[in-house]
C-alpha cells in the first residue's frame, strides 16, 4: 500500500511537472474537448427541446382532438359540404363544423378578428366547446384581453356586427393562432357568400373512442368523396412525429458521440503518446523496479480523464450560460428554455457523452499500453 | 549456497547473435564479466534481471523466485544501468523509500538502511537533493545506495564506474568490498581493470567472441 502511495505521488508529480512545463500541450486538449462537448451538449439540447415543444403542443391541444381543413367548394365541384359528410361524428364527441372566411375583421381598436360562420349544425358543438348552455348573443368575439360580456362593435367589409365577448377555449388556439375570432351564424353570413371560404372541422372525441381510426375513416371517406385538397391536425401524428424526433436523437447522438470520441482519441492519444516518449526513461526505470505496467497506465488514464472531466464540466457549465441566448436565436419558446424545469446539462442527463469520453480516454492510451510492453532492456542502457 | 544459473542461452539483436549457447553458474561473491563493448556483457545482466528475454535457454534465479520475474525485481533485485538510474523528480531519499517500499521493506528499517548507505558513499548531505543537481559520480553511488537498500541476493551493476574518476570509483570499491549483503551474488559488467581486484571470479567474454570478429576489435 505504502509503495502505491508513493508511486502515486511520484506520477501525480511527474503529470503536474509536464503541465506547468507545456500548460500549451493541456490547454490544448481542454480547448477541443470543451468545444466538443458543448456541440455535443447543444446538440441534445436541441433535441430535447425540440420534443418537449411536441410534448407541449400535444399536451394543450388535447390527445383527442382532430381540425379537418379543407379549401371551399368551387362553383364546378359537385361534391357534398364536409359538415354534411362528417355528420356522423356528432355521436362520437363535439363535433363543430365552421367555415373561416379569407377575410378579416375590424375591432374597434383596430385590431383584426379572424371570422368564422357557424350553422345549425354546429351550435351544439359550439355550446359544449364554450362551455355553456347556450350562447346568448348569435354573433360573439371570442377574444383575450376584453371584459368578457361586453358588447363590441365589429366591421366586415362595410357590414358591422354587434358582438359580445366571449372568453376563447384553449382549443381554438390552434385555429386562430390566439388572435381574436368573430363567430357569425350562416344566417347572418348571407353577404358573404360570394367570398372564399376555408371548410373546417374541429372534433373533440370521447374518451372512449379510438381517435386514429376515426382519422383513417376521415381520410378515406375524403378522398373517396373527391376531397384533393385537405389537411388534418392531430395529436396522433404529433405522437408519431415525437416518436421520430426520438428515433433521429438517437442516431445523432451515435454519430455525435463517435466524432467527438474519435478526435479525442486523436488529439489526447497523440499528446500522450509523444509525452511517453520523453517520458519513456523514468517510465522504463519504474519497470525495471519490478513494477506492473497497469500501474504506469493508470497515470496516463488519470491524466486523461481529469483532462475530460475538466472539459466536460466547464462546457456544462458555459452552456448552461448560454443556454437562452442560444436557444431563443433558435427560436424555442422561452418558456421552455427555464433550466429550473428541466436542465440538460445536469450529469445525470449526460450519461451517453460520459461513456464516450470514458470510452476515448482508454482508447487514447491503448498506443501507450502496447508501447509499455516493450523491454526494459532495450530502453535502459 | 546460492547461485544464478545460465543453461544453454542464446541472445541475439535482429539476426546477430550476441552470444550463443552460453552456459554459467555464478555463485556468491563478486564475479565480473570483462570484454569488448558489444560483446554482450550488459545484454547478460538484462537476461538474468528479465529486463530482456533469451532466445534460448534458462535462467534460474536463486529461491523463492527461481526465475527473473517480477516479484524477482522487486524483492530480491538489485541492478545499476550505466546511465539514467533515478528517478528525476524525487530526491535520493525518495528513489531510496520508493525502491524500498516496492521491495516490502518496513519505513523504520528503510530509514537504517539509507542512513547508512548514504554515510558510507558520502551522500549523506546531499539526500534531500535531486538527481539532477548531481554530479555523474554523485549519481552513480546513489544509484548503488537504492540497488542496496533492499539487501538483494542478486546485485547487478552495469558499468557501474564508467566515466567515474579514481576516487568515486574507490568509493563504489569499498562499499563492494564491504556492504554487500550476505550470500548476495553480485555480477559487475565492465572494462574497467580497475574492478578486476574485487572480483572473486572473472569471466572474459572477449575469449567468447568469434576469431575475426575477436581481432576487429583489438585493431
Amino acid at each position: 500500500m505504502r509503495s502505491l502511495i508513493l508511486i502515486f505521488v511520484y506520477l501525480s508529480k511527474d503529470i503536474l511537472k509536464r503541465w506547468f512545463e507545456t500548460p500549451g500541450a493541456v490547454l490544448a486538449r481542454i480547448l477541443i474537448a470543451i468545444s466538443l462537448c458543448l456541440l455535443f451538449l447543444f446538440m441534445q439540447a436541441s433535441f430535447v427541446l425540440t420534443e418537449k415543444a411536441v410534448e407541449k403542443k400535444i399536451e394543450s391541444f388535447g390527445l383527442n382532438t382532430m381540425i379537418l381543413r379543407s379549401s371551399g367548394q368551387s362553383k364546378t365541384e359537385v361534391r357534398p359540404s364536409l359538415d354534411q359528410l362528417l355528420s356522423s361524428l356528432t355521436k362520437l364527441g363535439t363535433y363543430f363544423p365552421f367555415s373561416s372566411l379569407y377575410l378579416n375583421a375590424e375591432l374597434s381598436g383596430g385590431k383584426r378578428a379572424k371570422v368564422l360562420i357557424y350553422n345549425d349544425h354546429s351550435i351544439s358543438g359550439l355550446n359544449s366547446l364554450m362551455g355553456l348552455d347556450q350562447m346568448s348573443e348569435p354573433v360573439f368575439l371570442a377574444a383575450y384581453g376584453y371584459p368578457e360580456a361586453m358588447m363590441e362593435r365589429v366591421k366586415v367589409l362595410n357590414f358591422f356586427f354587434d358582438a359580445e365577448v366571449v372568453k376563447p377555449p384553449s382549443v381554438l388556439r390552434y385555429i386562430s393562432m390566439n388572435d381574436p375570432v368573430l363567430f357569425i351564424p350562416q344566417s347572418m353570413a348571407k353577404s358573404f357568400e360570394s367570398f372564399s371560404i376555408q371548410e373546417s372541422v374541429l372534433f373533440l372525441s370521447d374518451d372512449s373512442v379510438d381517435l386514429e381510426k376515426i382519422i383513417e375513416t376521415t381520410e378515406a371517406l375524403l378522398k373517396k368523396e373527391g376531397f384533393d385538397r385537405y389537411e388534418i391536425s392531430s395529436p396522433i401524428k404529433w405522437v408519431g412525429e415525437l416518436d421520430g424526433i426520438k428515433d433521429i436523437r438517437m442516431k445523432a447522438q451515435a454519430i455525435g458521440g463517435g466524432f467527438v470520441g474519435l478526435l479525442i482519441v486523436l488529439i489526447f492519444g497523440s499528446i500522450a503518446v509523444f509525452e511517453y516518449r520523453q517520458n519513456i526513461f523514468a517510465t522504463a526505470l519504474f519497470k525495471s523496479f519490478g513494477l506492473h505496467s497497469n500501474h504506469l497506465i493508470i497515470r496516463y488514464l488519470l491524466e486523461g480523464l481529469i483532462l475530460l472531466m475538466v472539459s466536460f464540466f466547464c462546457a456544462c457549465q458555459l452552456a448552461q450560460l448560454f443556454h437562452s441566448l442560444v436557444f431563443k436565436k433558435a427560436g424555442f419558446d422561452s418558456s421552455l428554455l427555464k433550466l429550473d424545469s428541466y436542465n440538460p446539462y445536469f450529469f445525470s442527463e449526460n450519461s451517453y457523452l460520459l461513456s464516450v469520453l470514458g470510452i476515448a480516454t482508454v482508447v487514447a492510451i491503448l498506443p501507450i499500453c502496447i508501447a509499455l510492453r516493450k523491454s526494459v532492456g532495450k530502453v535502459l542502457g | 549456497m546460492e547461485i544464478i544459473e545460465c543453461s544453454d542461452l542464446s541472445f541475439r539483436y535482429g539476426k546477430e547473435f550476441v552470444f550463443d549457447s552460453f552456459s554459467h553458474s555464478f555463485s556468491s561473491g563478486i564475479s565480473l564479466v570483462k570484454g569488448y563493448s558489444g560483446c554482450g556483457k550488459s545484454t547478460l545482466l538484462k537476461l538474468i534481471a528479465g529486463y530482456l528475454h533469451q532466445q534460448k535457454g534458462c535462467i534460474k534465479v536463486p529461491a523463492p523466485w527461481h526465475k527473473p520475474s517480477k516479484k524477482f525485481q522487486r524483492e530480491g533485485l538489485g541492478f545499476v544501468f550505466q546511465q539514467l538510474n533515478l528517478l528525476p523528480l524525487a530526491n535520493l531519499v525518495g528513489n531510496l523509500n520508493l525502491v524500498a517500499s516496492l521491495a516490502g521493506i518496513s519505513r523504520r528499517q528503510t530509514k537504517e538502511r539509507s542512513d547508512l548507505l548514504f554515510e558510507k558513499l558520502g551522500l549523506t548531505e546531499l539526500r534531500k537533493k535531486k538527481p539532477g543537481s548531481l554530479s555523474g559520480g554523485q549519481q552513480q553511488r546513489a544509484a548503488i545506495a537504492r540497488a542496496l537498500v533492499k539487501k538483494p541476493k542478486v546485485l547487478l551493476l552495469d558499468e557501474p564506474t564508467s566515466g567515474l574518476d579514481d576516487d568515486n570509483t574507490k568509493v563504489i570499491k569499498q562499499l563492494l568490498e564491504t556492504s554487500l549483503p550476505k550470500n548476495c551474488i553480485c555480477i559487475l559488467s565492465s572494462h574497467d581493470h580497475r574492478l578486476e581486484e574485487i572480483a572473486d571470479e572473472i569471466i572474459d567474454f572477449n575469449l567468447r567472441l568469434p576469431v575475426e570478429r575477436h581481432l576487429k576489435e583489438v585493431v
